[in-house]
């Protein structure tokens, strides 16, 4: 098992739940069991995720204290402790401390620091924050992008990459996709190279 | 009573074309033809915002007398040339055109009459500005999109003045060779 770890290739990977027009609202999905897995199997693979300072307020110390109360359904439980288990990098230059033991703050460049992660030996980087996919997305820095897309027409919210600036339109290649019984679908691309 | 389908070629980051209108990145073949067709061809109602409209005008016609023509241009153009043609603008004049019908207010009552004349789907084809309006007044009954690979970064947006959310159902979803998906939605009523 150790083996097949070092032998594939390091992936920063960004997974991130959207509306049919492309709005990322936390509520408006539909956060059903097999989302919850979806996701928990999505971080099983990872050991690290990266978050700036708004959504990594969402979601700790939230899922820590469900990791720790086991307090929902049992896939969400599941889904609370993979996600402790995980190193998180906080990007944000005005937060000085939290909590979370296994959070480390970072004050520097962004694409850096995903570059001299990327160099070290691990499983996947997960990216937590839309802003951060969007910066990340104009280095050309992720590798795979899973997009889970809910049957709801959102008319509001964050909008998906709204803020990016590409150099060029990022061509991506289909890797795969699972459809939910909600209707929403997962689809898996890879950056084409 | 018919219903209205939105019908656009979309990026993953929701946009109908570039900045200044740029399509060369929506992925066409057979496959998708062939697709599309399976749908179009059951109905017999078209509606274009002007742009689109003029453009489809300018081309589907004769799209079939052309040298070499394929067999999406013979069987497109002979059924563009018997739809029903309804074109949403202010501006364009209603000349008496064959088929053609334009509409250029009264936006909720003309699309109603136009869903009560007819027991099949209306398709409405790309026309960002036209599906804007539509959307605005919350008359799209089904969202059909191909679902190209590629983030575009800016552009023209699909949706735009959505004033409610809308629970969909998803009825067919279908992933063609080239990586382009077909995503179908109907509104829950």
């Amino acid at each position: 098992m150790k083996a097949k770890i070092e032998r594939a290739m390091r992936k920063v990977l960004f997974g991130i739940n959207i509306t049919a027009d492309g709005y990322c609202s936390h509520t408006d999905g539909i956060a059903d069991e097999e989302l919850h897995k979806y996701f928990t199997e999505l971080l099983r693979n990872a050991d690290i995720i990266l978050y700036g300072r708004i959504t990594y307020e969402l979601m700790v110390p939230y899922w820590p204290d469900v990791a720790k109360n086991q307090s929902e359904t049992e896939s969400v439980n599941e889904f609370a402790r993979v996600f402790d288990s995980l190193d998180k990098v906080l990007f944000s230059t005005t937060v000085k401390h939290v909590d979370d033991k296994n959070t480390r703050i970072v004050h520097s460049n962004i694409a850096e620091e995903v570059i001299a992660l990327k160099q070290q030996k691990g499983k996947d980087i997960c990216i937590g924050s839309l802003s951060i996919a969007s910066q990340l997305s104009e280095r050309g820095l992720i590798d795979e992008y899973h997009f889970v897309v809910h049957p709801v027409i959102a008319g509001k919210g964050p909008r998906l990459f709204e803020t990016v600036k590409l150099q060029e339109r990022l061509m991506l290649d289909f890797i795969g996709s699972k459809t939910f019984q909600s209707g929403a679908v997962a689809l898996q691309y890879r950056k084409r190279t | 009573m018919g219903s209205l389908t939105l019908f656009m070629h979309i990026s993953l980051d929701g946009f109908a074309a570039g900045p200044n209108g740029e399509m060369n990145w929506i992925h066409v073949d057979d496959e998708i033809f062939d697709h599309g067709g399976e749908r179009i061809f059951k109905t017999d109602t078209a509606l274009y915002g002007r742009k689109t409209y003029q453009l489809m005008e300018s081309y589907w016609p004769t799209a079939a007398e052309q040298p070499n023509p394929t067999k999406h241009a013979i069987e497109h153009s002979r059924w563009y040339k018997v739809a029903k043609k309804v074109v949403l603008s202010r501006t364009m004049e209603d000349k008496n055109l064959a088929n053609t019908q334009v509409i250029s207010g009264n936006l909720v009552e003309e699309i109603n009459k136009l869903k009560q004349s007819t027991e099949k789907e209306i398709l409405l084809f790309g026309s960002p500005s036209a599906g804007h309006a539509l959307m605005e007044a919350d008359l799209i009954d089904n969202y059909w999109f191909n679902l190209n690979p590629v983030l575009v970064g800016k552009g023209i947006p699909v949706f735009k003045d959505v004033k409610t959310k809308a629970n969909l159902s998803l009825t067919e979803n279908k992933v063609f060779s080239s990586g382009v998906i077909c995503l179908y939605y109907t509104r829950k009523k």
